[in-house]
Formats: C-alpha cells, structure tokens, sequence
C-alpha cells in the first residue's frame, strides 16, 4: 500500500495513460500492418493473374489433351497401378516447349514484395516450373477451387486453380513488411511515451490543484485551532466536493468550542462557589475581631462563619463526587440494591415524609448503595426545594428496566433550561440560588445524579410543563436473573 | 463617603455593609444586577462596590452603563482572577479590582484610597491650622490633643476639609455622608456641625444662611464675627 494519496492517484492515472496510449498504439500498428497485407495480397494476386495468364497462353497452344475428369486423384510416382497411361500431358517440341516454360514467369519487380516466388503444378501433382520456391513446398491442395491466402512460416502465400486443373502459388517473405513497420513502431514508441511524460506531468499538476484546497483547510484549522476555536471554514469559499468536509470540520470544532466554553465555565463557577464562602469566613472573622464587640455579635458572626463552612464542605465534598465520577467512580462498589427500599429509607429521613407521596414496587438493581442513595436524595431535595408539593415518587422493574420517577407540581422549568439543568453549577433560577444561601444548593446536585445513573449503565432525562409538574425519570439496568447474579461480596 | 455595594450573596452582602459603614461610610446596597445598575444611575455615589456575577445584570454590564452616564468610580469584587479578566474588567473603566476571598482591611484602604483619589489629594491626612485629619484611622487631633468625634461628625468634616474652600450644600451632606437607613430627623446636618463647632472651635466651620458650610481655604482670613453660633438659618 503506498501511503501517498498523490503518488497513488499518479500511479493510476499512469495505468489508466498507459492502456489508452498503448491500445491506440497498438491499433494504429495493427491498422498499417493490416493495410501492408492487403497490399501485399494484392501484388500477389497481381502476380498470380499474370501467371495465370502466362499459363493459359503456353496451354492452349501446347496443352492437347483434355485434363483429367474431376474427382480423380492425380496420380503419381511409381505406384500407380499397372496398365494404367497417364495422359500425356504435353506433346510439343522440347524447344518450344523451354522457350514457353522460360515465359512463365512473374511480372516485373512489385512494390512491397521485393522477392516472390512462384510454383506451377500440373494436375497430377508433378511441378512444372517454379522460381525461387522455398524447399519443400508441396503442391497445395485447393479442395473448393477458391484462391487460398495462407502465411507460412516467414512467408505470405497465395495458392489458385489454374486453367487446366493445374495449381498456382506465388508467395512473398513477409520480412519486407516488417521491416517497412519498423520506423512506424518505433515513432509510435517515441509518440507514445512523450505522451504519456506529459499527461503524468499534467497529473501532476492536477493533482497538485486538487489538494491545494485540502491544504488550505488544513492550514485555517490549524490556525483555528493555534488561536481561538471561534473561527469557522467558511463553506462558501471552499469548493462544492469539500463542503462535507468542512461541515464536518465545522461540527468538530463547534462541539470542540462548546466543550471548552463549558470547561472554562466550570472553572469559573467553581472558583466563584467556592470563594465567596471563603470570603464570608475570612471578612466575617476579620470584621468581628476589628473591634471589641458585643457578645450577641460574635454568636452572630460564628455564625455566618458557621454557615459558610458547611456551605464549602457541601461544595467540596460535591466536587469530590463529580472528580471521581470523572475518573470513573474506580472504586465503585456493586452489591444488589432494591430501590424501592432506599427510597422508602430516603423518605423515612426527611422531616416531613408525609409530603412525598410513594408509589414504589420492588426494583431490584446492581450499583453502590451510597451512590444511589446520594441520587434518590437528591432528586428528593431537588423536588422539594423547587417543587415543594404533589412530589411523588415511584419505582418499578419493566423490560429489564428499574424506572425512578420523581414528580413535584412546582412551577416547573422552562424549556429553554431543560437541556441544561444536568449542568455543572448550571442554575435556573440564579438570584434565589444565591441570596439565601444554603436553599439554592450547590447547582452540583443534578450533575451528580447523571453522573451516577450514568455510571450504573442508566439515563436520566427530565420533562416539565411550566406551572404545571416536573418530571425527572432514572432508568437503570435491572438486576440480572439470579442463574447469573453479580459475582459481588453481599454483606 | 457614599458607597454603593452591588453583592447577591447575602452574608458577603451584610459583612461588607457592617465594615463599610464602621469604617464611617454611608453605605447603601443592592442585591442584584438591576437594582445595582438603577442604583448607581440613579445617585451619585463617591464609590461603587461591585460584584461580576449577578443574577439579572452582571457586573461588565453595570459598568459599561454607568460608564456611558458617570465617572463614578468602580471597585470590582469578583472571584475571576485570570489577567484577562482583570484586564477587561479595568479596560471597562473599574477603577480597582479585588479578588475574592480578600482581606477586609485591603478593601477597606482601597476604598479609601479611591476615596483620597477622588478628592484629589494623594495624602491620608489634612491639615486644617492646628488641626490634622488623620483618614486612615479617621481621628482628628488639635495639636497634641486627641479630639473625639462621632463617626456623622467625623465625616462632615472630612468632606468639608476634602473640600476646603468651597461652599458644600446641605443636600451635597445629606447625599455624602448619610445613607437610605438613616432617619431624617434624627441626622440633621446642623445638629452634627454645632457638635463640631463646640469639639474643634468656633472658627473652623462657617455657615452661608440657606446655602450650606465651607471650611477657609488657606490664608484665608477667618473674621470673627462670622463664627457666631447662628448657624441655623
């Protein structure tokens, strides 16, 4: 596999050069070639006609007997039968006859066929006369009487019945034909390959012109990416085959910035989360110790200093969940678990368990305890906090499904909040949250249900009419059959 | 001085009030980004203290507005400490920037250095004859004698030296040095000045009936007769 895309593209393109230049080549030599042979065929039968006719001139003045009845083998040699007489053939004075035989010859010299040969055979077979004959030609045997053309070895032949039964054949080597090929092959080879450097040269370039835009993307994301991940590849610029890519690009870096964005966000919210109970701890004690105080004071400022710590703890201990459910939960416990117990648990706790309303069924699940735990409080605490009343829970087992649902009749959220409430410190209502601490939570209570209904293969999604009820649906997997129960430690 | 303190939490809110106001401010709050920037629109406050974020209106936004109205000055609070956020933050025209968690004795001497800015003198202590103002620890000495005063007396007169030799107006006072808590009547700007006049002498503060007070610029020459006891026009 050649890693380049380039030299892969010029390699094809250079098959591609090589077929087409080559079988155009090779037509253009079959085409003259062919043409050289007609030629060639033609002087033949040229030649031939006029042996032919020669032939006819020396039989009908010297040929006396009729030729042999049709069908009949000719004869030869010594092994025809006894009593049998072969007609005589020729009855004329030998003078005569010579001086004919020497005018049976072949026309003046042709074009292409520099040195043909001729042979003539009388019908039973005996030769003639012939001229520059190859050795051991054999009279050819024209069964239909029609002219025979036949290359032979180095040779083109062509064979015809002659008048009185007898045969012709007058052939030319074909060496004058090649060699009449040759300057014409060897240009073709020089056109060809002159071709072919300047149609790899053009690939070249091409192929060049093709990923000039590639690299111009290439190099504005690697700019975007240097300096902000604001920027975009402007589709419009790039051309129509690319704008996938682009697009794509585009998404990536869009996704990229949106990530980041939330990542600095975080950073900020966390900084601010957790410095300003800090700043309460520290001016409220600097402020308290600034002047000699009333006793009513000092409770008072313990106090605030109190609430803050508690405040910081919550957050730190959060953040602390959220870490870990980021390294993921790696020291995550799994033991069977029955929701519908931690539920009615969770509930028993709360001040006032007469405000949840439960509708729980057995709901058996594989996780950790504590973590469940932590998220059925939350979304119990959410519920009240922003609800307050009608909060129902209910769990049951379907489809291999444990389904938590928590309803509240609250005020409900708006739906431009909803894809963002599983937010880090993402809070919908940021004056409430703030102004009395404590109430608001830590805008961290969500993001670690996910991350814990994550973490247990499950989901969590939330859907609210405003002014109407939120509902927040867990989904976990349910506890596997007991043939094939957890290998866990139950205590 | 009057500060404004723009803060949604609510225990940063009440420690950063309580501090100012100890350290003889008139101090008036808001508890978010509205509230803040009708606040700081609407009064002219020697010093804005002001959080970022905000529920409502952050703390870029008040600024942006109160910049394109007033040159009030702007201290930020905020928990962003990266540069860039320092370097937006006074390029929008704040005037400090404290990071949380701060010490409340730097914040403290940074509102009253903004204060000593704004005034135009670079000095913490004024001199007034035989008379030294100390305003870092707001105490006001006559030769070696420590004179006690209250923290309404001690702030008329700072603004009334930090502006020595122009007539200052009772409602420039009321404005200064009171605040939305205070009660009307039980802080009228004459009863604090007599106070003064009977701590620092008769000559130090003069009364233009139906205008207000002013402290003599120096070599100014104090005639008796005008530092009668009939201040109350």
């Amino acid at each position: 596999m050649i890693p380049s895309l380039r030299l892969r593209l010029m390699l094809w393109s250079a098959l591609v050069l090589l077929g087409t230049v080559g079988g155009f080549g090779w037509f253009i030599h079959w085409s003259v070639a062919r043409s050289q042979e007609a030629e060639l065929d033609a002087e033949l039968e040229i030649s031939a006609a006029a042996l032919d006719a020669n032939l006819r001139l020396f039989l009908s003045r010297e040929l006396n007997n009729p030729p042999p009845p049709p069908g009949r083998p000719p004869a030869k040699g010594k092994d025809r039968p006894p009593g049998f007489r072969p007609p005589r053939p020729f009855s004329m004075r030998p003078d005569v006859r010579a001086r004919l035989l020497a005018e049976l010859k072949l026309p003046p010299k042709s074009r292409i066929s520099e040195e043909q040969y001729f042979g003539v055979w009388m019908p039973d077979g005996t030769l003639l006369r012939s001229e520059g004959l190859p050795d051991g030609t054999e009279c050819p045997a024209l069964s239909d009487g029609q002219p025979w053309f036949e290359k032979r070895g180095d040779f083109r032949e062509l064979s015809i019945l002659g008048p009185g039964r007898t045969t012709l054949l007058v052939g030319t080597p074909l060496e004058p034909v090649q060699r009449r090929l040759w300057p014409l092959d060897r240009n073709l080879l020089v056109a060809g390959g002159s071709i072919m450097a300047l149609g790899l040269a053009g690939q070249w370039w091409i192929s060049r012109q093709i990923f000039k835009p590639l690299k111009k993307i290439a190099q504005t994301a690697a700019g975007l990416s240097a300096k902000s991940l604001e920027g975009r590849i402007d589709p419009a610029t790039v051309d129509v085959e690319l704008r996938d890519l682009a697009q794509v690009l585009n998404n990536t870096f869009a996704r990229l910035e949106d990530s980041f964005k939330r990542q600095a966000a975080f950073t900020a919210d966390a900084s601010h989360e957790l410095r300003t109970p800090l700043a309460i701890l520290r001016g409220q004690a600097e402020l308290a110790l600034s002047r000699p105080r009333e006793n009513a004071e000092y409770v008072k400022a313990l106090r605030v200093c109190q609430a803050s710590a508690e405040r910081m703890a919550d957050l730190v201990e959060r953040l602390l969940t959220l870490a870990r459910a980021d390294a993921g939960f790696s020291v995550l416990q799994t033991t069977p678990v029955d929701m519908a117990k931690l539920v009615a648990s969770v509930v028993g706790e709360l001040p006032d368990p007469e405000a949840v309303d439960q509708m729980i069924r057995p709901a058996r699940v594989t996780g950790d305890p504590v973590l469940l735990r932590q998220l059925i409080q939350n979304l119990v605490a959410n519920a009240l906090a922003h609800g307050g009343k009608g909060v129902r829970v209910s769990t049951r087992t379907q489809d291999g499904l444990v389904i938590v649902k928590v309803r509240d009749k609250g005020p409900g959220i708006a739906e431009k909040d909803l894809p963002r409430i599983f937010d880090r410190f993402y809070r919908v209502d940021k004056a409430r949250a703030r102004s009395d601490s404590g109430t608001g939570g830590t805008g961290l209570g969500l993001a670690i249900c996910r991350e814990i209904a994550v973490r247990h293969g499950g989901s969590i999604t939330c859907q609210s009419i405003v002014g109407q009820e939120t509902l927040f649906r867990v989904e976990l997997p349910a506890e596997k059959a007991p043939g094939e129960d957890f290998q866990g430690n139950p205590q | 001085m009057r500060v404004l303190v723009v803060e949604d939490e609510r225990a940063l809110r009440n420690l950063l009030v309580q501090a100012l106001r100890e350290d003889g401010h008139a101090v008036d709050w808001a508890e978010d980004g509205l509230d803040g920037a009708h606040k700081a629109l609407g009064t002219a406050y020697d010093l804005v203290v002001l959080d970022v974020m905000l529920p409502g209106m952050d703390g870029w936004e008040i600024l942006a507005k109160l910049r394109r109205e007033k040159p009030t000055p702007v201290l930020f609070l905020t928990a962003r400490d990266t540069v860039d956020d320092k370097v937006k933050g006074l390029d929008l025209g704040a005037d400090d920037y404290l990071v949380k968690p701060f010490a409340l004795t730097e914040l403290l001497a940074r509102v009253r250095a903004l204060g000593r800015r704004r005034q135009g003198t670079g000095s913490p202590t004024i001199q007034l004859g035989s008379t030294t103002i100390d305003t870092n620890s707001r105490s006001v000495r006559r030769g070696e004698e420590s004179i006690p005063l209250t923290a309404r007396e001690y702030a008329i007169l700072e603004l009334l030296a930090s502006r020595r030799g122009e007539l200052v107006t009772k409602s420039d006072i009321y404005d200064r040095v009171f605040d939305d808590q205070d009660d009307s009547l039980s802080n009228l700007v004459e009863v604090h000045v007599s106070h003064l006049r009977k701590k620092l002498g008769k000559g130090l503060i003069q009364t233009r009936r139906g205008h207000g007070y002013r402290i003599p610029a120096e070599g100014e020459p104090t005639p008796e007769g005008d530092e009668t006891g009939t201040d109350i026009s």
